[in-house]
């Protein structure tokens, strides 16, 4: 019976750690989805960066932001490090440096100000190329994020549920499984607290166990499968963009779980074995 | 020793098992205890043993109410006695050694001490010294039994509660368990025995109460 428990106690930690894998690489996917107040401009490919500081000079003069100018090196770099080995073959081909645009990232206080600054004649602007307002797609994105995020929290709170409730069902059986010693034990002078102790002690020994080969197993698996990935070349930036609870997230996880099967066994093995003590 | 004031217990509203029970035992006295099947000895044998409470009443055993104690100190007064049951009570898995250790071991006896111990009480009820590596289903019904006296005697009681302890052993089995407890009473522990074994009573005589529907006659 207690190897049962073990076992499923394993697999719904493991489950958990997945759980939480799922979100934090969802967002790590969603990163910058509240950019709501984000205007990116990318500029003519002709253009120099003394025309480009000329611009931003020109609508600090009207608006409020914060600005960055990503140029071309920039540009790929930021999309070599997003496409990994995949960019260099691309890289490796075409000669990109002539398609990459400069980008200028404007960040508003405000987003009525962003609508006035894309209310002027931006677009007609001859330096310009594009003007990309990322607060419809930031909304969209905000929007999955959300609903993943509900998800993940009912899925972890029903598995936390499980756990609860399965180590209230499976220590009662332990117990009633043990019920005919214990009452031996009782009768010939064995005190409560000792058995009570040896127990619990029994108990949590197997916990830190399971939750410890747990975490292993994790870890491994999923590295296993990042690695995997990472030799599929259409792969590759999925990989290098995944990555495994950081120690703060794998201790929350492990407080609150932790927490979870120290007051349920606590609370019912105390009952079960006063049960057995108690008279009528 | 032990003493019973005007004690009743109830399972069914209408159906008292015990009815208004007054008893005295004094320190040292052999008692049986014997009734027809259903007559309420085995309540008597779990009030006595803090297996039960009874419904109203009150229950003395060493100048002590049996209501001072609960679940995180019954032990105190379970170390003070010792219990013989018809089938035996021994854990099936462990080892014989293990089984007679349980009453002594919150004495915190040296591993020499306690096989000391242990090897005088297997001696004492006539069994080989070997048997303390046995598990009990290697050993007869006779055996057994003895080891679960063993078990009983071992840390010393001042009172024995046995219930139906030769109910399910031959007669020279029998006659052993007997002489070995009434032997006790001379040395100031109190026993009390119950049975329905009419040819027990014969043999020496004791002090018996007996119980009719629940009450004593």
């Amino acid at each position: 019976m207690r190897s049962l428990f073990n076992i499923f106690n394993f697999l719904m930690i493991v489950f958990l750690i997945y759980t939480q894998l799922l979100n934090k690489n969802f967002n790590n996917f969603l990163v910058n989805s509240d950019d709501v107040n984000k205007v990116n401009i990318y500029l003519k490919t002709s253009t120099e960066k003394n025309e480009a500081e000329a611009l931003i000079s020109q609508f600090k003069k009207e608006f409020q932001f914060e600005s960055k100018t990503i140029d071309k090196n920039e540009s790929i770099n930021e999309f070599q490090k997003s496409f990994g080995d995949y960019s260099k073959n691309i890289l490796s081909i075409v000669d990109i440096e002539d398609l990459i645009p400069q980008v200028i990232e404007l960040n508003f206080k405000s987003e009525s100000e962003k609508k006035l600054f894309l209310e002027s004649q931006i677009r007609t602007n001859e330096l310009v190329e594009d003007v990309s307002d990322l607060s419809q797609w930031s909304q969209k994105m905000i929007n999955i994020k959300k609903v993943i995020e509900r998800y993940i929290l009912g899925i972890s709170l029903g598995f936390f549920g499980i756990i609860a409730f399965m180590t209230f069902f499976f220590i009662k059986i332990i117990v009633l499984y043990q019920r005919k010693l214990i009452e031996i034990q009782s009768l010939f002078g064995r005190s409560y607290q000792k058995i009570y102790f040896s127990l619990i002690k029994q108990l949590w020994l197997d916990y830190l166990l399971v939750l410890i080969a747990a975490c292993v197993f994790s870890w491994g698996s999923f590295s296993l499968f990042s690695q995997k990935l990472s030799v599929q070349k259409e792969m590759y930036y999925i990989s290098d963009r995944i990555s495994f609870l950081s120690i703060g997230e794998i201790s929350v996880l492990f407080v609150i779980l932790t927490g979870l099967f120290l007051v349920t066994s606590v609370l019912v093995l105390k009952q079960q074995i006063k049960d057995i003590y108690g008279n009528d | 020793m032990i003493e019973f004031k005007h004690v009743y217990k109830v399972y069914q509203a209408d159906k008292p098992v015990l009815k208004n029970i007054n008893l005295k035992i004094d320190q040292g006295e052999f008692v049986f205890l014997t009734g027809h099947s259903g007559a309420g000895k085995s309540t008597l044998f779990k009030i006595l043993s803090l297996q039960q409470r009874c419904s109203s009443g009150q229950v003395e055993v060493f100048n002590q109410n049996l209501n001072h104690y609960n679940f995180t100190n019954i032990h105190e007064y379970r170390r003070k006695i010792g219990l013989v049951f018809q089938d035996f009570k021994l854990i099936t898995d462990q080892q014989i050694k293990t089984q007679l250790a349980l009453p002594i071991e919150h004495l915190k006896l040296s591993n020499a001490k306690m096989n000391e111990r242990i090897d005088a009480i297997i001696s004492a009820v006539n069994l080989p010294i070997s048997v303390k590596e046995e598990f009990p289903e290697s050993l007869s019904g006779g055996e057994q039994q003895k080891i679960a006296l063993a078990r009983a005697l071992i840390h010393q009681p001042e009172l024995i509660l046995a219930d139906e302890p030769t109910g399910n052993l031959d007669k020279a089995a029998s006659r052993f368990v007997f002489d070995l407890l009434s032997d006790l009473s001379t040395k100031k522990v109190t026993v009390l025995f119950i049975t329905h074994d009419e040819s027990l009573l014969n043999i020496k005589k004791h002090k018996e109460i007996q119980l009719k529907n629940g009450e004593i006659q």
